[in-house]
């Protein structure tokens, strides 16, 4: 004999429903998820680009600011040469010495800065760099004023370049000099 | 009866859920769509196609990205390349 039951009709549709309801929440919450990630990613790509091209124009500023200092100094080192024999020359020297030293320290230790990158990968072997711009900077011999400044080997180039990549993001940043003959460099994200 | 009841009472409870997980689409993807096209102008300088309404305001220091997605609003604020602290 079979007894008809109206008890449980309750329980499909709300089983059902909160199936449907955790599915539904649990996809949103697994977009939210995704797209933090992808949040995470890219602001990690942009500090690491950011802080390195800051750095660059750091650089790029010290080094010509200290050329322009080397110059002024040789010029005046010539002038005091060809009208006095000033006892103190050689002081002017040491203080020419120690400008170029600054700048070869600088140099250096973009140099390092490069390496640093290549192997550091913002922190993430996964993240794919390239290779941070080379500072073709050369010192002719120096002569009997003292060291020379330093000159740029060929053309300079208009924008240096720092690039990241993480798939699916991408960060960049461009160092450049805003105008011609401007002495300020300039750093800004941007995609090349 | 019982069924009806149910019925009733299950329709109310989607209705709330449904209303509740709108809005966190809503926020999700409001907060999506604000950041890449706040991201996009900072980098690239236009402006890019969004579902949603959003407004893109420059300040020297930084790109601010508004939008408003049904009952949500966002706001992303992403500092220029100069101007950033880390």
């Amino acid at each position: 004999m079979v007894k008809s039951s109206t008890q449980g009709s309750f329980h499909f549709p709300f089983l059902m429903f909160t199936f449907l309801g955790c599915m539904i929440g649990f996809g949103i919450w697994e977009y939210q998820r995704g797209w933090y990630d992808l949040v995470k990613r890219q602001l990690n790509l942009n500090c690491c680009v950011g802080k390195v091209a800051l750095k660059l124009k750091q650089t790029l500023i010290r080094v010509e600011s200290l050329n322009r200092k080397i110059i002024y100094f040789r010029a005046l080192i010539a002038c005091i040469i060809a009208l006095t024999k000033d006892p103190f020359i050689q002081k002017y020297q040491t203080i020419l010495s120690g400008l170029a030293f600054a700048q070869d320290q600088i140099l250096q230790l973009w140099k390092i800065e490069k390496i640093r990158w290549l192997v550091h990968r913002c922190g993430n072997p996964r993240i794919k760099v390239n290779p941070l711009p080379e500072l073709r900077w050369i010192r002719p011999p120096a002569d009997f004023i003292g060291p020379k400044p330093l000159e740029w080997e060929g053309d300079l180039p208009s924008a240096f370049w720092i690039q990241t990549s993480y798939f699916p993001r991408k960060s960049s940043a461009k160092v450049w000099k805003a105008l011609e003959n401007e002495e300020d460099w300039k750093a800004e994200w941007a995609l090349p | 009866m019982e069924f009806l009841g149910v019925l009733a009472l299950v329709i109310g409870l989607i209705e709330i859920v449904v209303v509740i997980y709108l809005r966190f689409w809503h926020q999700a993807e409001c907060r999506y769509w604000v950041f890449e096209k706040t991201h996009h102008y900072l980098f690239t300088k236009r402006r890019l196609q969004t579902p949603y309404p959003i407004q893109i305001f420059e300040t020297p220091q930084t790109v601010i990205g508004i939008g408003k997605c049904g009952s949500v609003q966002e706001k992303v604020e992403l500092p220029k390349l100069e101007a950033a602290q880390w």
